[in-house]
């Protein structure tokens, strides 16, 4: 291997180079991958439109792209398959003009070639769909029946609430699901394996995890601490908690003791700071919190209280999705914490109708 | 019922093989439309009588129409098809300039060798510009002597009143169990799927009377499964749809109900790692909890805040949180059963 081949491969990042190729390849989603080879299996004649929703890093766009590979060979696939992602301009011009150019284009009849049916239709791979707007939306529907004989469509989401039902109602769904800690800990030490990265099991089950199964997130953790170490030795804690961007342990203990066992909102006030400043997530200091609270043994708070605290807590996750600002949202977790602390006397009261 | 599929004489197999079962099993004939009854007899009294009105067919996805308006159309035209009837869909561009263009220069024309009128289909008419609705009002009344117009929209609320009072209007509500039930089990003969009786009701449950989403659940299931078992079950079904079982449901509540908080927490977060969506458990949470006996204070808080969990997931947020606060609700909803009780009673 000379020097410009290993600094290609150095540069590629794990998630590109460890992207499965073949649809039987893909972790853990055996529904849809057993009603996927089948299909091709046939020729892939009666393929429905598709509609993949599920987590992210479980595995949809790679599905969706060995689907193409299987179906057609190499020479054609950039003739047959038109792939869009949020990257691209989807507007409802674009879903008039280039979605449906290409859809009503025709294709030669199905032939068989080495052996292998190549059907007569063509595959349109719309990633990230949730992204499409309403208005796109709507304009689609049609298309996707009136060409459905030399056209299929492949939407793929995170969020199947956000595709209009009528276009849902049209495709077939499959739901991709989390990958359980086993068959994410394999993939991530066969790779550490064939990477020369050395990492104890319990640090692989740390970071998957951290990840909550989202196994793209997880390869680029380790990707990135391994980075962080020389090469050749060990990956600790320290490392993972810088690349995985959490809130390190110290800020997290003072916030909850500025609620509970200070109950002073200047404490609160400077922890907040220190999370924000810092560059640290919301969302993750909200997320390890509530990690905290369901542990086992964990008794500051009686039940009523921290069902409080929790659903005050996912509210201000869900105002943080929306935009809203990260400090104001902290500071109003903190503040109800502080108050749902002291009334452990009459929790009763903090559930108001 | 027969399914009718001549294709221009061509051996109907050929031409409709690769065909999804959605379009394949499109009703060609009014006769073959499902449901809807009334509608359809109306329909074709108002055909026979040379007396179509506009129309306006409205109702959720999957219910026919679409289907009805173009067997409709086959019915009245046969041959002359082509140029007899426009349609189009929010494919097609239908901003003002369309109307004013391409919608005036078919309906104002008549043609010289054929009578009747016209038809101009506008398929998915909620996705016009209101500027474009109000445009097609004087064009509607206009051109009634040669062109009569009809609007297809699941959501009649985006037509302007102008244009709903100058059409006559039919809804197509959820297809019935019984009808969805009897036409599963002709194309499960015909497309030679066996499946049980359970797995019928389930398709049936999940679809919600909704006749293209059941039929892509079966094919989707099929595929899946003709390979395994060879037999479709109904846990099969949820399992491909990745719904929750009403078996699972019942355990989620019992949990719920009786266990503590961070007993009950592990517990669902075991249950969502197997892949089933928090929306979905509380879709069916909630109909479970329609049927309990909770007092009205408490059942008022129990909605309440399911709905709000409900709209925190539709946004997108990692579902940690919102299943944690579920359990929270839960616990907050038993304390308020309670003290409503000793309030009754002391």
């Amino acid at each position: 291997m000379d020097i410009g081949d290993r600094a290609s491969v150095l540069s590629t990042p794990w998630v590109e180079k460890y992207r499965p190729v073949k649809i039987k390849d893909v972790a853990h989603q055996t529904e849809v991958v057993a009603a996927l080879e089948q299909a091709v299996e046939r020729g892939g004649g009666n393929l429905p439109h598709l509609l993949f929703y599920g987590p992210p890093g479980t595995g949809k766009t790679s599905l969706a792209l060995a689907l193409v590979r299987e179906i057609f060979p190499k020479e054609i696939l950039s003739q047959r398959v038109l792939e869009l992602n949020a990257s691209d301009e989807r507007g409802i011009r674009v879903v008039r003009e280039k979605i449906k150019g290409f859809a009503q284009g025709a294709v030669g009849q199905a032939k068989v070639k080495d052996g292998k049916t190549i059907p007569s239709f063509k595959v349109i791979i719309l990633d990230e769909a949730d992204a499409v707007t309403g208005e796109a939306q709507t304009a689609l529907r049609r298309t996707m029946e009136t060409y459905s004989t030399v056209t299929r469509f492949v939407l793929i989401c995170n969020y199947i609430s956000r595709i209009i039902a009528p276009l849902a109602s049209r495709c077939a769904k499959f739901r991709f699901q989390p990958l359980p800690t086993e068959v994410s800990f394999n993939r991530l030490s066969m790779i550490c394996k064939s990477e020369q990265v050395t990492a104890s099991e319990d640090l692989l089950k740390l970071i998957i995890t951290r990840t909550n199964g989202d196994l793209r997130k997880a390869l680029m953790t380790l990707q990135s601490a391994s980075r962080m170490v020389p090469h050749g030795s060990e990956i600790g804690d320290k490392e993972i908690a810088l690349a995985s961007g959490e809130v390190p342990q110290e800020l997290l203990e003072r916030f909850r003791s500025a609620m509970f066992a200070d109950s002073s909102f200047e404490n609160v006030q400077s922890v907040v700071d220190d999370v924000v400043l810092g560059g640290y997530p919301a969302d993750g200091l909200l997320h390890q919190l509530c990690d905290l609270l369901v542990e086992e043994d964990y008794a500051e708070l009686d039940e009523l209280q921290k069902s409080a605290l929790i659903m005050k807590m996912a509210r201000a996750e869900s105002c943080l999705a929306d935009g809203a600002s990260e400090r104001l949202q902290l500071l109003d977790v903190g503040a109800r914490g502080m108050y749902i602390s002291k009334s452990r006397e009459n929790s009763s009261s903090l559930f108001k109708v | 019922m027969v399914v009718k599929m001549e294709v221009d004489g061509k051996d109907p197999k050929a031409v409709k093989k690769d065909l999804m079962w959605i379009e394949k099993y499109r009703p060609t004939s009014m006769d073959d439309v499902l449901s809807h009854q009334d509608t359809v007899l109306t329909l074709k009294k108002l055909i026979d009588g040379k007396r179509l009105p506009h129309l306006l067919f409205y109702g959720p996805p999957g219910t026919g129409k679409t289907s009805t308006i173009l067997a409709c159309a086959r019915e009245m035209y046969g041959k002359t098809l082509g140029s007899m009837v426009l349609e189009l869909n929010a494919s097609d561009d239908r901003g003002i300039n369309v109307v004013r263009d391409q919608i005036k220069t078919f309906a104002s024309t008549k043609r010289i060798f054929s009578s009747g009128v016209k038809l101009i289909i506008l398929d998915e008419a909620d996705a016009m510009t209101s500027a474009a609705q109000m445009a097609l009002r004087r064009v509607i009344e206009k051109y009634t002597q040669n062109t009569r117009f009809c609007m297809i929209c699941n959501y009649v609320n985006k037509i302007i009143p102008a244009l709903q009072s100058r059409c006559t209007r039919f809804r197509f509500g959820p297809l019935k169990r019984e009808d969805l039930i009897a036409r599963l089990g002709e194309i499960c003969k015909i497309e030679n799927v066996s499946i049980e009786d359970e797995a019928i009701s389930a398709l049936v449950d999940l679809s919600e009377g909704d006749m293209r989403k059941c039929l892509n659940i079966l094919q989707s299931t099929d595929m899946a499964e003709a390979a395994k078992n060879g037999r479709i079950t109904a846990a099969a079904v949820y399992a491909n749809t990745g719904n929750p079982t009403p078996a699972e449901i019942e355990e989620c509540l019992q949990w719920l109900l009786n266990d503590d908080f961070n007993t009950c927490s592990r517990k669902l977060s075991g249950l969502l790692e197997k892949g089933l969506a928090l929306s979905d458990i509380i879709r069916e949470i909630h109909k479970f909890m329609m049927l309990s006996s909770l007092p009205t204070k408490a059942r008022i808080f129990l909605y309440k805040e399911l709905g709000e969990i409900e709209f925190m997931l539709s946004k997108g947020v990692h579902e940690k949180l919102p299943l944690n606060a579920l359990v929270g609700v839960f616990k907050a909803t038993a304390m308020l059963a309670v003290e409503e009780g000793q309030g009754a009673t002391g």
